[in-house]
């Protein structure tokens, strides 16, 4: 008994040290690709830090001086106002390395989102200690792979389940709703030992109003014909806001949207202006895995907008205080992360279809690119009818279908150039 | 200036020139579509439905000949007034809206959360008004005119309507004359059939004005929702020159808009095609456009000149600042 378990800890540690090369390999290939980029905004060095510390030794990825409790959570359904009213510090989990995929696969079926699995990967290993420092996971039942990965992840870490309702727009969806948030409000209380009281919430509610300023800001940057922030650092720099307290995102964020108003101004163009107009949507993409808007970019496109939930779509949608009892705002909060939701797990999805033709007019799109999950059924489903309603309008786009892995690569790249030479093909002949 | 507290200042100068503004003789017309209250002594203008009902009392005979020019300019003054400002008549100017929108104020003030009506309630409740306004037209006339030989209704029914309306309690009772206030009537002891209807009359506008004080504490523009000035300002809501619009490819069903309305109105919310959202409860308040963080998902228009929209900069700045103020 004693000897097999000595034996288990070896291949685990073993595991873990493997796992800890491979990621500190991947981010240093990452990291020397950029650093040959001409023109990068220079304000992106603060962001960057955030993921060059995946490859430290330590990997202190989040800061936390004052030992405060640290909440994680997946998706983009957990209202983060409630953790930070807490006075804790929320951490978004949802994973992107290829190598932890790796490790997580045991725990799945062959075909499965990879970012379950490289999430498992990470909390069954210590090779990133931010999994295994949180005082509690919230996971919400958002899809099949989410609720499997909360009864996974309960092994390593303390996990609480947020029921969510997959139709939006009812009555009993609304109340079911906001008792859930009222529940979860009930048990992050109960963790952090702290009271969510009104002035703290209304707080919270202001430190991300603050940081979705910055947000809008930098959307509204990008509109711009003139290209002056790649869309893979574009979604870098939300996806920084998993691990940064909004505060300092924030600043850092405003010296960054000062930087390329600067850059409009002066008519700093990162690609050409000739660069076909791309859009993304689809499963997302974190870090490490920045394969995608990697590919669209490296072959000549311009990643002008995404709708993608650890990008864009994360910040969009804002609490509304109207009325300040408590009640009125646990509703506002409810609301926020609900309705406007375009997540392909909800029915009917119209607001994703709505969203997606709007953001094609607005960033003046050219194509649309369709990033599937192999093993992701929601988006891989939703895919056809949009599919339908892109061709009605006459637009055109791509799927891709692919995991973390990347041996897929160059095959990608190969479809991603014939792609964007159609975009440009089609732009002369109108 | 922020809208929410310019719609304030409007609200008051009007409550202040309705209600005290004959005192100084300041009129501004006889058939006003809102609740300047006839029966108050200082009002400074009159109420259109009085005008209305007074008018349809006189017999159709003569209506249509001796009285019809003041029949007619009547109605044309308050279609000019209402085609002018549309539903804003409601949410800047009314000052039964007025006192509603102080008594939720007050509610907030205090801490209670607001009641609200669900979409199905709503919808029910507000076919309400449509019938008050129809009793309003017919009663009248059925006093001064037999059909097919059949009775007419007794006089004392007369102006039916103001008989019950909550303004008429209010606005006497906000320049110190509170000879409207009358439980059962003023009737004596030798109760006879015609005083009936006066005590019942008397003691309905009791209950009516108690619950529109009530109701519209906890609930924002309890009152509004069965107003029948809001029902016959509907006929304007398509031609208007003020309007609400709505452009739903950018929306995103975030519920903002809906929650911030005073009258519950979902339809705000989740209307994908229609473009014009002067619906028959809304009161152009406008507050759901304060409340929309998508740019140009909603706005408001005069003659087709937009002057107000929504946008996430300024929506945000808006919550900032509501955040920092105490209530
Ligand atoms: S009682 Fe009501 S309806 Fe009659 S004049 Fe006064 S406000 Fe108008
Ligand atoms: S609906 Fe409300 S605001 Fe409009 S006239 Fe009636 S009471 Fe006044
Ligand atoms: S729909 Fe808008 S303008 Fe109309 S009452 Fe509601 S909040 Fe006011
Ligand atoms: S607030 Fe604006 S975006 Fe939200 S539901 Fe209303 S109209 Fe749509």
């Amino acid at each position: 008994m004693l000897k097999k378990n000595t034996k288990n800890k070896e291949k685990n540690e073993r595991l873990e040290n493997r796992l800890d090369l491979h990621l500190s390999m991947t981010v240093r290939e990452i990291f020397e690709e950029i650093d040959c980029e001409m023109a990068r905004p220079k304000n992106m060095n603060y962001f960057d830090n955030f993921f060059k510390n995946f490859a430290t030794k330590e990997k202190n990825i989040i800061n936390n001086p004052n030992k405060k409790k640290i909440i994680g959570y997946f998706c983009m359904s957990v209202p983060e106002e409630l953790i930070y009213a807490a006075d804790a510090i929320p951490v978004r989990l949802c994973a992107g390395s290829a190598d932890s995929a790796e490790i997580g696969e045991s725990y799945f079926p062959e075909v499965s989102c990879p970012m379950v699995k490289s999430a498992v990967g990470f909390a069954s290993t210590s090779v990133l200690g931010i999994y295994q420092q949180c005082d509690l996971v919230i996971i919400p039942a958002t899809c099949d792979w989410k609720i499997k990965l909360a009864e996974i992840l309960k092994e390593f870490i303390p996990v609480a389940i947020l029921d969510i309702p997959r139709v939006k727009n009812c009555e009993n969806s609304k109340q079911f709703w906001f008792n859930e948030i009222v529940k979860l409000k009930k048990i992050i209380e109960k963790n952090t030992k702290k009271k969510i009281t009104k002035k703290r919430l209304l707080n919270a509610i202001n430190l991300i109003h603050h940081a979705q300023y910055e947000f809008k800001r930098l959307q509204k940057i990008r509109k711009s014909n003139i290209h002056t922030i790649s869309g893979r650092d574009a979604g870098a720099v939300i996806n920084a806001y998993f691990y940064d307290n909004a505060e300092s995102w924030t600043q850092a964020m405003k010296n960054l949207n000062d930087e390329l108003e600067q850059r409009i101004k002066e008519k700093v163009s990162i690609v050409p202006n000739s660069s076909p107009r791309v859009l993304l949507t689809g499963s997302p993409f974190v870090f490490p895995n920045w394969k995608i808007p990697n590919l669209i970019e490296s072959s000549g496109g311009a990643l002008v907008c995404d709708e993608i939930c650890t990008s864009n779509r994360y910040l969009n949608d804002m609490v509304a205080i109207d009325e300040k009892s408590m009640v009125d705002l646990i509703n506002a909060v409810a609301d926020r992360y609900l309705q406007p939701c375009s997540c392909p797990v909800f029915s009917n999805n119209d607001d994703r279809k709505n969203k997606l033709l709007n953001m094609i007019n607005e960033y003046n799109i050219e194509g649309v690119i369709y990033h599937v999950f192999k093993g992701c059924h929601p988006y891989d489903t939703e895919l056809r009818s949009i599919e339908k309603m892109l061709a009605d309008r006459g637009i055109s786009q791509l799927k891709i279908e692919t995991d973390y892995n990347p041996e897929d690569k160059e095959q990608l790249r190969t479809r991603i150039e014939a792609f964007l030479e159609t975009l440009k093909g089609r732009r002369y002949s109108k | 200036m922020n809208i929410g507290r310019l719609r304030f200042f409007v609200q008051l100068f009007f409550f202040m020139f309705l209600i005290y503004g004959g005192l100084y003789s300041l009129k501004i017309g006889s058939s006003l579509p809102t609740f300047a209250c006839r029966y108050n002594d200082y009002r400074g203008g009159i109420c259109a439905l009085y005008s209305f009902q007074v008018l349809l009392g006189f017999p159709l005979k003569t209506l249509f000949t001796s009285y019809f020019m003041g029949f007619a300019i009547t109605i044309l003054i308050f279609g000019f007034w209402a085609f002018l400002f549309n539903k804003a008549w409601c949410g800047w100017v009314c000052p039964m809206g007025f006192i509603q929108d102080i008594l939720s104020g007050i509610r907030n003030f205090l801490g209670i959360s607001a009641v609200k009506f669900s979409e199905s309630r709503r919808k029910k409740l507000s076919c309400v008004k449509f019938i008050v306004l129809l009793l309003l037209i017919m009663i009248p006339i059925l006093i001064s005119n037999s059909f097919f030989g059949l009775p007419t209704l007794p006089k004392e029914l007369a102006i039916p309507y103001c008989n019950i309306c909550p303004a008429k309690t209010a606005a006497p009772m906000l320049t110190g004359n509170f000879e409207e206030v009358k439980v059962f009537g003023n009737a004596g002891i030798g109760i006879d059939f015609k005083s009936i209807i006066k005590i019942s009359l008397s003691t309905l506008s009791v209950i009516i004005f108690s619950l529109f004080i009530v109701g519209s504490f906890f609930k924002k523009r309890f009152f509004c929702t069965f107003c029948p000035m809001s029902a016959l300002l509907t006929l304007f809501e398509k031609i208007g020159l003020i309007k609400l619009k709505k452009d739903g490819s950018k929306c995103t069903h975030c519920n903002n808009c809906a929650k911030a309305c005073p009258l519950d109105i979902q339809e705000i919310a989740t209307e994908r095609t229609k473009t014009n959202m002067v619906t028959s409860d809304c009161t152009l308040c406008m507050k759901c456009i304060e409340d929309c963080p998508e740019n140009n998902a909603l706005k408001a228009t005069i003659c087709g000149k937009t002057v107000f929209k929504s946008s996430a900069k300024g929506f945000i700045k808006r919550q900032i600042k509501k955040n920092k103020t105490k209530k």
